[in-house]
Formats: C-alpha cells, structure tokens, sequence
C-alpha cells in the first residue's frame, strides 16, 4: 500500500513539474503585447466639428473603452467604440483650428495626429443670370448662378410664389419648368437650404404690337414687333397670305423678315413661335419707291457734265426756276460755294455762279426761290447777305433795309407778289429768336416776326398760303407758321431730342407727333398735300400724309427712303427702304411725282420714285 | 513491469510537454482572415477557398476599404477590393460621377479618369471618399454609356444602346430612388421607375436578383467590377484585378455573384470592367485620391462615368 502510495505520489509530481514546463512555454508573447506603447496610424475625418464622431486607427489599444484614454486639442474625448486597433471618439468642444491628438493606454501614451476644427458655413446662393429671362408659362428656364446643390430634391424654385418643376440642377445650372402665371413681371426665387437668392423674370404672350415699315412690296425688310418671339430664329415663322416669309432677324421682341411678292392689298402677319400662334400688324402692297442717282460721282468738285459724269460739292437746295430748269445751290465755304443748274431732264450739270465768283465765296449759300420775273435769290449765311442772280446770270448782294436781320440768313421764299420771305436763324429761344423777316418788291421791311425755333429751313405749304419749317434743334419736328396768325404748330414729330437708332419710328399712324424726327434739312410739299422732308440725323426721307380731310393733325409719318442711321458713301441704290442716304437735304418733286434729293455731303444728286 | 511503467511514464510526460508548445511548430499553418469581409468569405462563400491576406481600414465614418488576396474554389489566386459603404450614417451616399462633374452632353459624351473625375467632384460638405467606375459605352462616337445616366434627380440620358455584338453590356441599371436607396433591377423595368431614380447607370449582368444568382452562360475569367447591396442600407462596390494568370486571374460571374450573397446582398450587376475596372480611394493618412487596384491597361484608363461615394465633411 506504501509502495502504491509512494509511486502514484512521484508520478503526480512528475506530472506537475511536466505541466508547469508546458504552461511556461505559452505566456511570453502575450505578455508583451499587452504592455506595447499604442501607435497611432490616421484619424478619420481630419477635418470636422465639436461633437462630431472620429475613427483613430492604430495598434494596440485597449479593446475596453474605458482603459484608453484620448484627448484632442487638450480636451478630452469620449471613446463610444474600442477595438484594439481602432477607438471610436466623440470630438470635444473646441475653438476651431488644429489640434493634436493623443491616445494613452496603460499609461503609456501617442501622439503625431492632427484634427483641424472648423465651422461648417452653408454657401451663399448667388444668382448671374437667367435665360431667357422672358418667356411663356411652360417653358423651360435656365437660372445660372453659384451654391445650387447638384441634388433637384434640394433645390426649391418657386415663380411669383408659385413653385417651378425643376428639371435638373448642379452647382451652377439650374433648369426649371416656368409654372402657369399670368402676363406680366415676376420674382423667381431659388433656395437651396437655408439660402435663397432672386431675379426678375418676364411672363409673355406671344402677340404682334406693330410693323414697320407699313407698306411696301417684294423685298421690303419688315421689323415686326411684340414679344413672345424666341431668339433661337428657328424656333419662329411668319406667314402673310399663307406663305411662310424669309425670316432674317430675331429677337425676344422683334422679328425681321424680307416681303414676298404679293398682289396690292393690305395684309396681316401670322407668327407661330413654339405651337403658338398670333396674327396682328399691317402691311400695305403698293407701287414701291426707288432710289436712284442722277448727278454727280460722289467726289466733290465743281465739274460741269452729264448725270454721273458731273462733280458736285456739298448740294444744300433744290428750286425749279420758270423756265424749267433746276437751280442748285452748293455750300462749303471759300472756294467751295456756287450756284449750279441741272438739266431735269437730262440731268446735265452746268455752273449759274462758279467756285471762283467773290460774290458768293466764303457765304455757305444755303437756300433760294425765284420771283416771277426769273430772278433767283439765295441766303447767304456765313455772310449774312442775301444774293440776287438775275436772269442774265449776274449775282448781287441784296440790299436789304436794317431790321433784324441775324447773321445767318438760311432760306429765301417769294410769294405771288414777289414779296421776299427770308428765314433768319439764331436761337430759336424767347430771348434769342429765329426770324421771318417779309419785305415787298421793292424790298421794304414789311414784318419782322419772331419764331422760337431753332430752324435752317422752310418752304411754302401746297397753296402757298403757309409756311413748312424744319427745325435743327429742340424742338424737333415739321412746323407749320401762319404769317397772318404768326401762329407755329408742330406737325409731325415729338419734338424731344433728336432719334437715335433705337428711338427711331415714325409713330403710330393717325399721330404723327408720336414719330421721332430729327435735324430737318429739306422739305417739299406735293399738290395732293403731302409733305416730304429729309431728316439728316436719321439719314432719311420720311414723308406727312394728311389724313383723307387733309388734315395733318391726323396724318402719318412713313419712311419713303434710305435706312435708318446706315449713313453711306456713295449711297447704295435701289429699294428705297434699303437704299442709304449720305446728308440727305434739299428736296423737289417733279411733274412725274418722282421727288429729288440733294445729297449734301455725298456730293450726289438722287432720285426717288415708284415703279 | 515498473521499468515499463517507468518508461510509458516519462514518454507521455514528454509528449504532453512538447504539445503545450504547439504554437511555435503548427501543424496546420493556414491564414486566419483579420476583416469582417475576408472571415464572411472564407466561412459563407462556396466559391472562396481561402484568404492568403486582408487587411481592412477607415476611409471615412461609414466607409471601409478591405483588400483581399485570396483563392477561388477553382484554384485560381485573385486580389479583390471592397468598399463597405453604410448609408445609415448620415451624410454618407453614393452618387453617379461624370466628366468634369457636368452633365451637359450637348457636344457629346466625354470620358475623364477616376482621379480626375474625383478631384473636380470633390468640395466641401461633399467629399468624395471612393469611387469606382461605372457604365461599359459605345467605344465609338459619341461613345455614349450603354444605359441612362441620372444624376441628382437630372436625366443625364434616358436612352440604351444595346447591341447583339456587346450581349453582356445594357441588361440591367443601378440606381438610388427618391428614398435614397439603392436599387437594381432588369432593364425593362427602367421605363416605369425612371422618374423615381435619383442617380443611375446602366449596367450588366444582374448577379443577385432578391438574393438569388440565376446562372448564367458566360464564364470568362476577367478584371470586374460589381456593385452590391443589403436590405438594410449597405452597398458594397467590388473591383477584382485580373489577366494576371499568377497573382489575379480576375473572377466569374458566378463568383461575384455568391460572394455578394456572402456579404448579406439582395441585388448586385455588373459594370464595365477589363481595363475599366478601377477602384479608388481617398487614401486616409495622405489624403489624396489614389487608384487601388492594379488596372489591366497598366494605368488609369479614363471612363464615360463612375460611381462615387460621397460624405459630409469640411
């Protein structure tokens, strides 16, 4: 039994010391894992806020929260998660800028991490732009700007209040679906979050306003105007009669388009823009007014010859003389200033008072009239004279009795009784008025009157029992002076500063002071009393038809000839409205009704007449 | 009798103490995998034999890359890369990624690399931590993608582009609804779910249809990327390198498709891949874009769109 006792007692120890053997082989390792310094890899975000969470990645942690400890910035951190290599923390409060972090664990502690606070800013929305910023309900809309999100669930877009479909969005394009609203100007609102930004935008109808020019025929350019037109020139068309029109031109407002060939009659536009539809306006198919050159080759120079062949100086004014044939007078100063004689019919040029006369030189002679003896009178303003050229072609200066008289004597007009009317030029102001001063046949001052317009020109009405002034200044416009009343009213004309081109029109028909008109130059009255006049400032001859009663007040401005502020030299002939004028000035209407421009500083004499 | 005693004793002494000290001379040296990812497929994917290497890290809150070296039941070694992407934490999306971030096509379709595309989409409150690319395209102009492109509620293009040359290109679309959830379905349900579809892209080949692979003919071995997603908001982008016959034979459809059923998915495609397939990261500690994987063009290869995922951050 000893024996028994003594052996299981020695192989129990024996096992013991076996075991305590194996045991020992197992724990360095371990050991020494637990007891490492932790080392830190990254922290995730870098960048973030005060409570916000982060992710530092590294090697031994402790996968008990609690048994490590982290601070950011000096501030410590909340660890939520541990693994041993990762610590999830809740960030601590701290003013923005970079921080260090540090993890210890068992007393050992790492660093060599960054975290940057920083304050999260929402974007401001900026708005540069929207397109088309008129448009009909429906129609897409583009709004450019800055800070949109790229997420449509994000973007609110809302016109006048009423919120748009949006179609697609990024940072910068925005593209909505203008909602239903009615005609007129709205705000379209963009908010993206807490931020909003607005631009204006225009609701439209597609409708015609007006046209112009009114009349014309096969190749007369049209400006139609309205809104509701698109801009893309495909995306109009503009029918008259049925047939689709050239379109050449196209705005948000305005349409241009070249006239087909049509039977005489009056017409209406018919324009479809995008599956809309409007008829308006009116264009009259008549005869059509050219424009061609007669005399001169648009050199100046004083040369005798025929039509083209003949060279002209600056040509200020037109009058027929009894005998048919057309005096002209011909400005610029010393050496310049003449008295010319044109053939009507065959347009030969011959020279009455020539460049090298001491009489006229250096006077600027500007306009004259014949009495009915033959004699011819002209205004010789630079000089303040008023010359005489009788009928066997001798010049003399008037002499006229002290009145008045300023030093820019412009126009010369005799009645029946060869009573001399001559227009005397200043100011045209209460304190400095123009003159019209009347003498008898034996040059008697008979009146002096007073004008308060600044004017270069006037000629008699269709009876000649008025006075057609031209004005140079405000107020602008065709004046008509009564010398037995003294009394001026304003024709055609709003008599405001002179047109530009984006100004220019010729008014609403039936209201000839809504036309804008400028610097006057030359006027002609025909026997069926329409007024021509030119307008230099336009560069155009425009015409005042009376209405059916021959009244004025009720009459219309209409465009015959050259193309609004496209001055040229040589002027291009051709259709009247496409043709360009250079100084257009003196006119005179023939028998035939064709009507005669002297083209000042185109050196040209020009035709224009219908066919 | 007690000498043998004796003996049989000291023998067994021994033998228990040498085994105490197993770890220092294993019998069976096999690799343990160290991620979630690399331990889901070794334990629940049929296709997968073993993982020689994964390591996994943070790319961002909710967002975590795993690279794995691993072999395939059929013997075949493959370097796989997998973006864990949990859209439950806020912040945290994935959105479609385009050329220069601008969706106008007006001159035709652009292609731009991941790199590229990620440092132009990139910007604060909206950062980009990975990217993958997206939709195969017409290799010829204007080299549109095979399917829709949607971005943020915009339809880039509605429009697909299927050809009999190309059977695998054009099948299905992936994309995130109006719920922000990942969807992905068969092409012919595009049509009526278009309007609803936030972001989308065409894809390939659906690899899971409500957690289910439906086989397929095709069993090329290539470079692929794949998407994935679970029921519970987390999408997994999967890039394997390939045509690398000793380090990544490139997988199957059918081992894309049980890894993603490993991985908990109920609908996964395929996208454009070859040299298209490319994996990007913003790389945690430098912090700059870097392309993962090894593309089998031997570099970036610029694409027609991508898939990114998207956080807020400063």
């Amino acid at each position: 039994m000893i024996f028994l006792m003594k052996k299981y007692a020695y192989s129990i120890l024996f096992s013991l010391l076996l075991l305590t053997f194996a045991v020992s082989c197992n724990s360095d390792s371990e050991d020494a894992v637990l007891t490492a310094a932790p080392e830190l890899v990254s922290i995730i975000p870098v960048k973030g806020v005060s409570g916000g969470t982060a992710i530092i990645s590294g090697n031994h942690f402790s996968a008990t929260a609690s048994d490590n400890t982290v601070t950011v910035g000096g501030q410590s951190a909340v660890v939520t998660e541990a693994a041993k290599d990762r610590l999830t923390i809740t960030l601590p409060q701290h003013n923005d800028g970079e921080t260090e972090v540090v993890v210890s664990v068992n007393g050992k502690e790492a660093a060599g991490l960054t975290f940057t606070y920083v304050t999260l800013l929402e974007p401001e929305v900026k708005i540069s732009g929207v397109t088309p910023s008129s448009a009909f309900a429906g129609d897409e809309v583009t709004i450019y700007g800055e800070n949109f999100s790229d997420e449509v669930a994000d973007m609110s877009v809302t016109f006048d209040g009423v919120k748009a479909s949006v179609v697609s969005t990024s940072a910068n394009v925005l593209k909505v679906i203008a909602p239903e609203h009615e005609r007129g100007s709205v705000i379209i609102e963009v908010t993206n979050g807490t931020k909003k930004a607005s631009v204006s935008f225009t609701y439209v109808e597609l409708m015609i306003t007006k046209n112009n020019p009114t009349e014309g025929g096969n190749g007369t350019i049209v400006t139609i105007s309205g809104e509701g037109f698109s801009e893309t020139l495909a995306d109009n068309s503009v029918l008259v009669n049925g047939t689709a029109v050239e379109l050449k031109t196209s705005t948000l407002t305005t349409l241009e388009v070249v006239m087909p060939s049509l039977p005489t009659g009056t017409y209406q536009f018919t324009v479809k823009v995008k599956g809309k539809e409007t008829t308006g306006g009116s264009f009259t198919v008549a005869p059509l007014w050219y424009v061609e050159t007669v005399a001169g080759n648009a050199i100046a120079s004083c040369i005798d010859g025929i039509g083209t062949k003949a060279g002209l100086g600056i040509m200020q004014d037109i009058c027929a003389a009894p005998d048919g044939m057309l005096w002209m007078t011909q400005r610029g100063g010393a050496g310049k200033d003449a008295i010319r004689m044109m053939n009507p019919s065959t347009y030969e040029v011959t020279t009455v008072v020539g460049t090298d006369d001491k009489t006229i030189s250096g006077s600027h002679v500007w306009a004259g009239a014949f009495d009915s003896k033959g004699n011819y009178y002209a205004a010789g303003k630079a000089k303040g004279q008023v010359f005489k050229v009788g009928t066997d072609k001798t010049i003399s200066v008037l002499a006229l009795p002290a009145h008045n008289l300023t030093t820019n004597p412009m126009c010369v007009l005799l009645d029946a009784q060869d009573n001399l009317y001559l227009l005397n030029r200043d100011a045209g102001t209460a304190a400095k008025p123009s003159y019209i001063s009347i003498y008898d046949k034996n040059l008697k001052l008979m009146k002096d009157i007073p004008v308060e317009l600044f004017a270069e020109r006037m000629t008699w009405n269709k009876d000649k029992t008025k006075i057609l002034i031209g004005t140079t200044g405000v107020p602008f416009g065709l004046h008509l002076f009564d010398p037995a009343t003294q009394k001026v009213t304003r024709l055609a004309g709003t008599g405001d500063a002179k047109p530009t081109a984006a100004t220019f029109t010729d008014g609403e028909s039936g209201q000839p002071l809504t036309a804008t008109v400028g610097v006057i130059e030359g006027i002609a009255a025909a026997a069926d009393g329409t007024i021509y006049f030119s307008d230099v400032t336009t560069f155009t001859v425009r015409k005042l038809v009376p209405d059916e009663s021959g009244d004025y007040a009720k009459g219309t401005v209409k465009t015959v000839a050259g193309t609004s502020f496209k001055p040229m030299i040589p002027g291009e002939d051709g259709l009247a409205l496409n043709a360009n004028f250079k100084y257009p000035c003196g006119l005179l209407i023939k028998a035939d009704g064709s009507v005669l421009v002297a083209d000042g500083t185109g050196y040209v004499i020009r035709r224009i007449y219908q066919k | 009798m007690k000498a043998l005693y004796k003996i049989l004793f000291i023998i067994f002494g021994v033998t228990v103490s040498l085994s105490a000290c197993s770890k220092d001379q294993p019998d069976d040296p096999k690799y343990l995998p160290t991620t979630k990812v690399g331990t889901t497929l070794v334990n629940d994917c049929k296709e997968v034999a073993r993982v020689f290497k994964d390591t996994s890290f943070v790319v961002a809150l909710g967002v975590e890359e795993t690279d794995l070296h691993l072999q395939t039941m059929s013997g075949y070694v493959q370097q796989i890369y997998v973006l864990r992407i949990d859209t439950n934490v806020p912040g945290v999306r994935v959105k479609v990624s385009m050329p220069y971030n601008s969706n106008n096509i007006s001159g035709g379709w652009l292609k731009q690399t991941l790199t590229e595309m990620a440092s132009i989409m990139d910007k604060p409150r909206a950062r980009v931590a990975g990217m993958v690319n997206g939709d195969f395209w017409n290799t010829t102009a204007p080299i549109n993608p095979r399917g829709p492109v949607h971005r943020g509620g915009t339809i880039v293009s509605s429009e697909w582009d299927y050809s009999p040359s190309v059977p695998q290109q054009a099948l299905s679309f992936i994309a995130i609804n109006s719920d922000g959830k990942m969807v992905i379905r068969d092409k012919s349900e595009y049509e009526e779910m278009k309007s609803e579809l936030r972001e989308c892209t065409g894809a390939g080949l659906m690899l899971l249809s409500n957690g289910h692979f439906s086989g397929t003919e095709w069993s090329a071995r290539d470079p692929r990327t794949a998407i994935g997603y679970t029921s519970d908001g987390i999408i997994y982008f999967l890039t394997a390198d390939g045509r690398k016959t000793f380090g990544a034979a490139g997988l199957t459809y059918e081992e894309m498709a049980y890894m993603f059923q490993s991985l908990g998915c109920e609908g996964a495609a395929n996208l454009d891949g070859g040299g298209s397939a490319q994996f990007l990261v913003r790389h945690p500690v430098g912090q700059v874009f870097q392309i993962r994987n090894s593309p089998a063009d031997g570099a970036e290869r610029p694409v027609v769109s991508g898939w990114a995922v998207i956080v807020d951050e400063p």
